[in-house]
């Protein structure tokens, strides 16, 4: 007989030589045993399959086995298999005023302040936060939010203003919320889409999160009262999620998310199943989504949420803020009038920052995240302003004042701490 | 016949969650696929659930793996929570300790190809080689010399990675 290979051998010692060679099993073990050659072998591979084990064993983890009593309750659900709720992007109407080259663009990256497009300088003076185009909703969709909403008991001096078509999980459904003070100030509305197993689970929500987020801002300034669960472990919640918990996937939720904005002013996003009354702990097959956000009027109060997130990074080495991403997105040396998030629903897109220049005169930048098209944005309004925009490490950058190219370029610059 | 799913939980989740780990690197995670894992096969009732698990289970990691990389330059935790852990860590030197060696371990096996690391992984969580082969689509035949192969290889790069530490 033949000796025994290595695997043969290593399947020896694992004690799945039958599995291996079935009914030469028998002769196998009688060969090993009685040949010198194989177990000089059988010796090595012995020391390199304890190697082995000791190495993966070093890093076994304590493993605490849930009920699966609450495993079986989330199987019991019954609906559609799980997916991820898509961010979108808006191809609605672009600035007629701005010229671009994004085309162009992406061959210059490289460098930072490379401007790939100028905007036109119109003639009025204002600075006012530009609002992403809300995608049009089909009749029925209105229709059946317009019921839902009533359905909810919702406060209807609320005007709604539907900005999602999101599918949530089944297993986001799987509670709705029970009570909160914020569901009468809320609103829902919204669609789902057809829910497809090929979809990983909210990928594209995960990947979105940036720090400076609506979502994010919430759960690190305010108690929020977050009646959700993670579309992960159907967990709830309950009030003030850790930020990690929310990045980690928790953003496929439903329930309701609300914070003070500033004094009477609240900013509130409403998640909340479609087919039942939020007031129910029903599972449902389909999500919804609605936002109700109210314009930001104190400056400070914008920036609190924003404070807190980038406080443990600090400031930069010459006192400039940074963005978690290394990216900077105020220019060193202005005074601050607010930061504003940009998004949809809750769905990140980037931040809208005033700053006011040395002669007075208003510094308009968007900072756009990663995958966010800057053709979302409305056309802005003729003002006056010069505008340029340039592609960053982590997404878009647009600058607007009554400042030249030139000296666009070189608060760009500035911002990135290169003058 | 019908599954007894206590059983198969009690033999399989711990493995799976071990097996999830070595994966994804971070326990919460490997839990919540393990449960995800656990959940889809309660509602689909496979005839043989831990292959099956397994299978999902390996899936899940998977396109765990792909969103970590689009999202991690975007974690960032919070100063509260980052006080808390280093709170809650019971000896700073012991738990960087326990970090590297899992950073070792994590490019050690970095340095196994893909498959023979999958066949490894499925062996360490217990995996019967019938089951590996199934998996991992080979022969049953082949298993062995797979295993062999990955075993020798992630000893040989877990030892370079220290040498390397040592040089450092």
């Amino acid at each position: 007989m033949s000796h025994a290979n290595e695997g043969v051998l290593h399947a020896y010692l694992d004690g799945a030589l039958d599995e291996l060679l079935g009914a030469g099993a028998q002769a196998t073990r009688d060969h090993i045993a009685g040949c010198s050659e194989c177990a000089e072998v059988l010796h090595e591979a012995r020391a390199v399959r304890a190697n082995a084990i000791a190495i993966l064993g070093g890093t076994l983890p304590s493993v605490v086995m849930p009920p699966l009593e609450d495993l079986r309750a989330r199987a019991a659900v019954s609906g559609a298999p799980l997916a991820a709720p898509r961010s979108r992007m808006f191809r609605v109407r672009w600035a007629a005023s701005v010229v671009m080259a994004l085309g162009a663009g992406w061959m210059l990256r490289g460098d930072r302040t490379e401007i790939l497009g100028v905007m036109d300088a119109p003639t009025e003076s204002a600075v006012s936060l530009p609002a992403f185009v809300v995608p049009a909703v089909p009749a029925d969709v209105e229709s059946r939010s317009a019921s839902l909403v009533r359905e909810a008991t919702l406060n209807a001096e609320v005007g709604l203003s539907v900005v999602a078509s999101t599918n949530l999980s089944e297993e986001a459904m799987l509670q709705a919320p029970s009570t909160s003070s914020a569901l009468d100030r809320s609103v829902v509305a919204a669609v789902a889409e057809p829910i497809s197993e090929e979809e990983p689970v909210f990928e594209d929500v995960m990947t979105d999160l940036p720090p400076r987020t609506g979502l994010r801002e919430m759960t690190a300034d305010v108690p929020l009262t977050f009646a959700a669960v993670d579309a992960v472990d159907a967990k709830p919640f309950g009030t003030s999620p850790p930020a990690s918990e929310v990045l980690g996937g928790a953003l496929e939720v439903s329930g309701e998310v609300s914070r003070e904005v500033a004094g009477a002013e609240r900013e509130l996003v409403a998640l909340a199943p479609m087919s039942t009354p939020v007031e129910e702990n029903r599972s449902v097959e389909e999500g919804v989504r609605a936002q109700r956000a109210m314009p930001v009027s104190s400056a400070r109060e914008a920036t609190v949420g924003l404070a807190l997130v980038d406080e443990p990074q600090g400031q930069g080495r010459n006192g400039r803020k940074r963005s978690d991403d290394g990216g900077a997105f105020l220019v060193p040396g202005l005074a601050l009038i607010s930061i504003t998030n940009l998004g949809e629903g809750v769905i990140p897109l980037g931040a809208h920052v005033l700053q006011t220049l040395e002669d007075g005169q208003v510094l308009e930048m968007f900072h756009l995240l990663e995958g966010v098209d800057p053709n979302g944005l409305e056309p802005f309004p003729e003002d006056g302003k010069t505008g340029v925009i340039t592609p960053r490490e982590d997404g878009w950058l647009i600058m607007r004042a009554n400042r030249s190219v030139e000296e666009l370029k070189a608060l760009i610059a500035r911002l990135d701490g290169i003058s | 016949m019908s599954v007894d799913w206590t059983e198969v939980y009690r033999d399989t989740y711990p493995d799976l969650v071990r097996f999830l780990h070595r994966k994804v690197w971070d326990l919460q995670r490997a839990e919540d696929l393990a449960q995800e894992a656990f959940v889809r096969a309660l509602r689909h009732e496979p005839k043989k659930p831990r292959p099956w698990l397994f299978q999902v289970a390996a899936n899940l990691a998977r396109d765990e793996a792909r969103t970590v990389i689009r999202r991690k330059r975007h974690l960032t935790l919070l100063k509260s929570e980052v006080e808390e852990l280093q709170r809650a860590a019971p000896d700073q030197s012991e738990t960087f300790s326990e970090k590297e060696r899992m950073a070792r371990v994590k490019e050690a096996l970095a340095g196994v190809s893909e498959r023979d690391r999958d066949v490894l992984l499925l062996w360490d969580a217990g995996q019967s080689y019938t089951e590996i082969a199934r998996q991992a689509g080979l022969a049953v035949g082949a298993v062995g010399t797979t295993l062999a192969r990955a075993r020798r290889r992630l000893a040989e790069a877990y030892s370079e990675g220290e040498k390397l530490d040592v040089a450092r």
